[in-house]
């Protein structure tokens, strides 16, 4: 059991990568106030949760009544996640204008924050994997949650301690962190194209 | 795992509830129907599902015909809606909610279930393409196109339902929570696309 959660910690830290979190979330906090950047991580790192949650109970279930593969659904993880990178690295940074008052902290939280880059789609599958329900009991999903859970405390605190980094850092600074990240993004991304698309063709 | 009927059954379900996506148009539907009272209202909803089944219907039964009459390939045609659909996907991940068009006051009830509601919201493009794709005559029987029609008629009802309930599930929801089922949808419909396009890829390497 204690090695079982050990396991889907650090793959789940793995798969997370809180500090990785950072540039997207300092990207999408920049010009706000320092308290509603932190209500901004909360309610990220809330969302998230339920996300993957539900995926944890019903991923494997859902997709399978669709009858998507899991190489499918991490080819277009991976397209989404190539694409997402893309606009990290040609996108401006955006300001929060006063003019756009509609964009309430929580929509920041869902978007870009929870989908997709906290639960993004490599996140799910993997929280999918990890709890197929035809090889691991209820406690071992359990343990899998507790996991998630704790992963994803961490991605709060880096997100909740990032406020010195933002005047350490300045906005050029945050663009330049955001678009490096976005490199390794797409990086990641292709890697899970490839691998999907090489595991399609074996089954062609 | 399950009888394919069934797995047909909720994979057509699945796809067409999140093409239709209910929980989106919400904002167009109330800020359509905002001025009047709520019979009304529900009775906007009942036209706009009524005259969205229709349209889709005819291209169930008729559409492929339609683009034979044309010339396109099934084949072409199911690769040309997967990658639609996937555009379609990405876009309801990375947009932000359309703001809700405003509301002309000089149209009747029954004119604003028609547009914006019945055409293009539900019944758009993307709907349309999915109702023939799904209901291809050289892959499916009737038995199976059957199944589709069924599952049409069960998203349908359920985008009714959302939007009778529409302005209780707003205050419930937030525009952050459809926001949120919206994107999560976005990312099935994507992995839906893909299976369809790698599906007919498949079919058009083996017939070359």
């Amino acid at each position: 059991m204690t090695n079982n959660f050990l396991t889907d910690f650090i793959t789940l830290l793995v798969v997370l990568n809180p500090l990785g979190k950072l540039p997207i979330f300092l990207a999408t906090t920049v010009g706000l106030e320092r308290a509603v950047r932190n209500r901004v991580a909360f309610h990220a790192v809330l969302i998230s949760l339920g996300i993957l949650l539900f995926f944890l109970v019903a991923g494997q279930v859902l997709l399978q009544a669709l009858g998507v593969g899991l190489n499918t659904f991490r080819l277009a993880g991976s397209l989404v996640l190539l694409l997402f990178a893309l606009s990290m690295i040609f996108d401006t940074v955006q300001t929060p204008s006063p003019t756009q008052p509609d964009v309430s902290p929580t929509e920041r939280a869902v978007f870009p924050l929870a989908m997709p880059s906290i639960a993004g789609p490599g996140t799910m599958l993997t929280v999918v994997v990890l709890t197929d329900k035809d090889r691991f009991n209820w406690a071992q999903q359990g343990s899998t949650a507790l996991a998630l859970v704790l992963v994803l405390v961490l991605v709060y605190l880096v997100m909740r301690f990032a406020t010195p980094l933002v005047q350490f850092l300045r906005r050029a600074g945050i663009s330049i962190l955001s678009r490096v990240m976005g490199l390794i993004l797409a990086a990641v991304a292709m890697e899970g194209m490839v691998v999907s698309i090489v595991a399609i063709l074996a089954r062609l | 795992m399950f009888h394919p009927f069934v797995t047909d059954f909720f994979s057509d379900f699945i796809t067409l509830l999140v093409v239709l996506n209910p929980v989106a148009k919400l904002p167009i539907f109330l800020g359509q129907t905002a001025a009047l009272d709520s019979a009304t209202r529900n009775r906007v909803a009942m036209w706009a599902i009524i005259i969205s089944f229709g349209v889709l219907m005819f291209f169930l039964v008729a559409g492929q015909l339609l683009l034979e009459g044309l010339g396109v390939g099934l084949t072409a045609f199911r690769m040309a809606g997967s990658l639609v659909l996937l555009l379609f996907a990405l876009s309801m991940i990375f947009d932000s909610a359309p703001p809700p068009p405003p509301g002309a006051t000089d149209t009747t009830p029954l004119e604003r279930a028609v547009f914006p509601i019945a055409m293009p919201a539900l019944a758009g493009p993307g709907t349309m393409l999915t109702v023939v794709v799904l209901t291809d005559n050289h892959r499916f029987d009737w038995s199976h196109q059957l199944d589709t029609a069924i599952a049409l008629v069960v998203a349908l009802a359920v985008c009714f339902v959302v939007m009778r309930f529409a302005t209780l599930l707003v205050q419930v929801l937030r525009r952050a929570g459809i926001s949120i089922l919206s994107r999560v949808m976005g990312l099935i419909l994507a992995a839906l696309a893909v299976e369809g396009m790698l599906a007919s890829t498949r079919s058009f390497i083996h017939s070359l």
